[in-house]
């Protein structure tokens, strides 16, 4: 039995899923089920460290940084489940299928960022992608979902398609699927062929796609924008955090002794995420949009510790998606709790309405662009530490260079909330319900504790 | 030492603000918002006495260290500290926080709470920037002035506060993040420290050196601001309300000329003496450039934000002069700036609540009509001019002396720039002050009650002390200046990394 010890938070998880999978079915009321799945995320994650060690010959591991990262997609499942308690176009007759899929995903996630060979690998991100085709396409009357399910679904089933294709060529050189295995192989054989270049750069472009890097961004805002809100704020997060983290670990683990390989079209993804989220990001008028873009961009931030490839630069990964995921899923909540929370008009003045939702919508805006004292900005330090660790300052020159316009765009919405003058029609204070208040006040609190002392969580 | 300050007084004072903060956001009632404030503010400068009482000032080493874990996995400290240079700047922040509350009672009148709440963070983040001792502290103070600037601004503007507000933001945000790359290439080049005194021990490669220097450079310029990177400056300055404005140009340009001071030049000595000209030259085109803009002017508020573009140009020149005179006068020249040209924003605001036009073109004759107003107003023209007996006379002297010590060609074109400087001002003077009152101002002209004058008289008080006593300010940075000129010219007691 022993040997399944680093399985037990995922054991755990299927054992509590499948417990919910049949109890769910007799509970009608919305609310239970929201906080039993919260409470499913709750149970897992005390568990989540007390179990390190490796299963399956060296094929799944549990170290700190994956049980770390698992952190990461239990608390954004914790606050995507709490934000969507009361949400209304997700149907009451639907949320119990809702949540399944969103716990589902929440296992393959688990399972990604644990995998330490190629083939686990590719079958949890199949896992995780099928379980999102679905979730994005989730209301069915609406067009725009329906659209964004079938883009999401063509693109990303091409990109496996090339997943496999690179994990076959690797094999092919390599003769072997374990991250170890390959890193041996290219310590001990010096020479570099076509084969070599195509495994990777395919592997690369594959776990990119996934986590919406440009050049192969441009399903994420559509999907973005189509799907239910809530949706959107887990998709940004979780499943996020989970294609970067692979690539961190593939990159460290497999590749950290040919730098050749990957170092080129890394910087060039990197860079090219980085100015695609941020520049497309300045005229958006739609919010979901303007935070896929945002998302865009913030990947591109993550890329450069999978660049810098080191432990420092894996750490810094996971912190950056804790912080990440408390401030994107606090806009989100945002954005769902305003009558108008789509548009940017629907910002215009809200600050004379409601002061504190609108003080805390700053924090998230300021903390996503980088600026103390709130916790993006350690995020976004460490991320640059380790770039620049690791050699690399004239990479970190530029990226810096496009938070800059990153700082104008989430400005815009400051501007709209605090500078303009309520709209005259909707001067009526409006309700917001309370999980939002809860999952909003959370958040808020959250990054800033982490902005003002990061040291309890690193 | 003579210390005898048993309890972490710097961080007292530096967050006491915030329990202001806490307390007016439980308030319902403007007036009780309104006397909270000046009660913290006043109050936080009576707990900080002890600080100036019990002050050494024969050692150059920082006193009141305090010493906490922060960020123990980076090595990040909570060290905060004054030296005789940073003292000042800690003492100007508390007068003008509370001039900022007193100046506003009656022109804010919407959003009470959140306005003084936001004076009150100011006040925090700026006391922080000042005491900070670990590179990363101090950064984390300097961005956290963005946010409370950026609504100041933009809440309580005029007309075209919303892009102020955001040019505010963005010059300085450009500025800093350079500044971020830089701290933490300083970082791993120092052996993984943010301690400004060990970085200061380091002797770095001159190559990094220069780069660094352009690092802090870029924010550093941004804030002061120096010649090519001024243009936030006027459209901040004049958008702003009163209580910002006076902010601004109190305390956040400051920062800059701080930063100079603190940071560039004992990281990157070898830079500094090498970029000396180059400086230089920058802030006499700052003050020449500056002058000649300010001419130009029909905007009240904003002929005094350019000004401030010319005397930060003296500031930076004395800095970057290195030499003692130059360089007490660049530090005591950053206070009077404070003062006078706070005083002077202060001056425009109490008149602009009044008429609510800054046109230069509709004012006219205020000597008959506000006589107690043109008192003051008269009187922080002369300081700003630098009239023997002001404060301003004493730093542009010293100014004056030092860059001829170090060159002729420095030192000539101060000259012209001095000139311009009284040229610009009593034009400003007959303008507003002389000729006939305009008849579309007449009816709302009323003199200062008694809350505005009592604003006032401290300022007149600390013009005169320094001008009259400059040694006692000069005495607070004597040593601190010597250290840092003599660790600079003489480097000989550096470690080798």
């Amino acid at each position: 039995m022993a040997q399944y010890l680093p399985l037990l938070p995922e054991i755990v998880f299927t054992i509590l899923f499948l417990i919910y999978f049949v109890i769910g079915l007799f509970i009608k009321n919305r609310q239970i089920t929201g906080i039993m799945v919260m409470t499913i995320s709750l149970i897992t994650s005390f568990i989540l460290f007390r179990a390190d060690g490796t299963a399956f010959k060296n094929m799944f591991v549990a170290d700190n940084f994956s049980q770390s990262l698992k952190l990461v997609f239990l608390l954004s499942l914790f606050l995507c489940t709490l934000i969507s308690m009361r949400y209304e176009k997700i149907k009451d007759s639907i949320f119990y299928e809702y949540s399944l899929l969103m716990l589902l995903s929440t296992l393959a996630m688990m399972l990604i960022v644990s995998s330490r060979d190629l083939i686990p690998l590719f079958l949890s991100v199949e896992f995780m992608s099928l379980c999102l085709y679905l979730l994005s396409g989730f209301i069915i009357s609406d067009l725009k979902s329906n659209e964004a399910s079938l883009k999401y679904y063509v693109l990303g089933s091409f990109a496996s398609a090339i997943f496999l294709f690179g994990i076959a060529a690797i094999y092919g050189v390599a003769g072997t699927t374990t991250f170890y295995g390959i890193s041996d192989f290219l310590k001990n054989n010096s020479g570099i062929t076509i084969y070599h270049y195509i495994g990777t750069v395919a592997i690369i472009t594959a776990l990119a796609f996934k986590a919406g890097c440009a050049p192969f961004h441009q399903w994420s805002p559509d999907v973005y924008e189509g799907a239910p809100t809530t949706i959107t704020a887990f998709m940004s997060v979780g499943p996020k955090a989970a294609a970067l983290g692979a690539l961190g670990r593939v990159i460290f683990e497999s590749f950290s002794f040919s730098p050749q390989l990957w170092l080129a079209s890394l910087v060039f993804v990197a860079l090219l995420t980085m100015a695609t989220g941020n520049i497309l990001a300045l005229r958006q008028n739609n919010i979901k949009r303007l935070l896929a873009y945002s998302s865009i961009a913030h990947a591109g931030y993550v890329m450069l510790a999978v660049i810098a490839c080191s432990q420092e630069g894996l750490n810094s990964i996971v912190f950056y998606m804790i912080i990440y995921a408390f401030m994107n899923i606090g806009a989100f909540a945002v954005v769902l709790a305003l009558p108008d929370g789509e548009s940017i008009e629907g910002y215009r003045g809200i600050s004379f309405l409601n002061p504190s939702l609108s003080l805390c919508m700053l924090a998230f805006l300021f903390s996503l662009a980088g600026i103390p004292p709130f916790g993006g900005f350690i995020a976004k330090f460490l991320v640059f530490k380790s770039v620049i660790h690791s050699g690399y300052i004239w990479v970190a020159v530029i990226g810096i260079l496009f938070s800059i316009l990153s700082a104008y765009y989430y400005l815009r919405i400051a501007v709209k909330m605090f500078f303009s003058n309520a709209q005259e029609q909707i001067q009526s204070k409006y309700l917001i319900p309370s999980n939002l208040k809860v999952a909003i006040a959370l958040n808020a609190g959250l990054i800033l504790v982490t902005g003002v002392i990061p040291g309890i969580i690193m | 030492m003579t210390e005898t300050v048993s309890y972490p007084i710097l961080s007292i004072v530096t967050f006491f603000p915030l329990i202001g903060v806490l307390i007016i956001i439980l308030l319902k009632n403007d007036r009780a918002v309104r006397y909270t404030a000046v009660f913290t503010t006043v109050m936080n400068l009576l707990i900080s006495i002890p600080i100036f009482t019990n002050f050494d000032k024969s050692s150059s080493s920082f006193q009141f260290v305090e010493f906490y874990n922060w960020i123990p996995a980076i090595n990040a400290y909570y060290k905060v500290g004054v030296d005789g240079i940073s003292i000042l700047f800690v003492l100007l922040t508390l007068i003008i926080s509370i001039l900022c509350v007193a100046v506003s009672w009656s022109a804010i009148q919407e959003t009470v709470k959140l306005f003084y709440s936001m004076i009150l963070i100011m006040e925090t983040a700026m006391i922080g920037v000042f005491c900070a001792m670990d590179l990363l502290l101090f950064y984390v103070f300097y961005e956290a002035m963005l946010i409370p600037m950026f609504l100041l601004i933009g809440i309580w503007g005029s007309a075209n506060r919303i892009y102020a507000s955001v040019k505010f933001v963005l010059f300085t945000f450009a500025g800093s993040v350079l500044m971020l790359i830089g701290i933490i290439s300083l970082y791993f080049m120092a052996g993984k420290t943010f301690d400004v005194v060990e970085l200061s021990k380091v002797k770095l490669p001159l190559e990094f050196q220069y780069w660094l220097f352009f690092a802090f450079f870029a924010a550093f310029a941004v804030k002061v601001p120096m010649f090519p990177f001024h243009t936030w400056l006027p459209d901040a300055h004049t958008e702003a309300p009163t209580a910002g404005s006076v902010i601004l140009a109190g305390i956040l340009l400051k920062i800059g000329g701080y930063g100079f001071v603190r940071f560039s030049i004992p990281f990157c000595p070898d830079a500094t003496l090498s970029l000396k000209l180059f400086m230089q030259v920058l802030s006499l085109v700052a003050i020449i450039y500056g002058a000649f803009v300010t001419l130009m002017q029909t905007d009240f508020k904003r002929l005094i934000a350019y000004s401030s573009v010319s005397h930060m140009g003296f500031v930076t020149l004395g800095i970057f002069s290195l030499n003692t005179s130059a360089m007490q006068g660049g530090i005591l020249q950053m206070i009077n700036h404070g003062i006078v040209t706070g005083a002077l924003f202060m001056c425009i605001g109490v008149i602009y609540e009044r008429t609510h036009t800054r046109e230069l073109i509709k004012y006219g004759g205020l000597g008959k009509a506000v006589p107690i107003f043109v008192l003051f107003y008269t009187f922080f023209s002369a300081a700003s001019i630098g009239f023997p007996g002001t404060n301003s006379f004493i730093g542009e002297f010293l100014i004056m002396l030092g860059a001829f010590k170090s060159s002729f060609y420095i030192g000539t074109p101060l000259i012209l720039g001095i000139a311009l400087g009284a040229t610009y001002m009593i034009w400003l003077y007959y303008r507003v002050v002389l000729n006939e009152v305009k008849p579309e101002i007449k009816e709302h002209l009323h003199d200062l009650n008694l809350r505005e004058v009592l604003m006032f008289i401290p300022l007149v008080f600390l013009v005169l002390l320094i001008g009259f006593q400059p040694s006692i300010p000069l005495s607070f940075i004597d040593t601190s200046i010597k250290h840092l000129l003599d660790s600079l010219l003489n480097p000989v007691n550096l470690t080798m990394k």
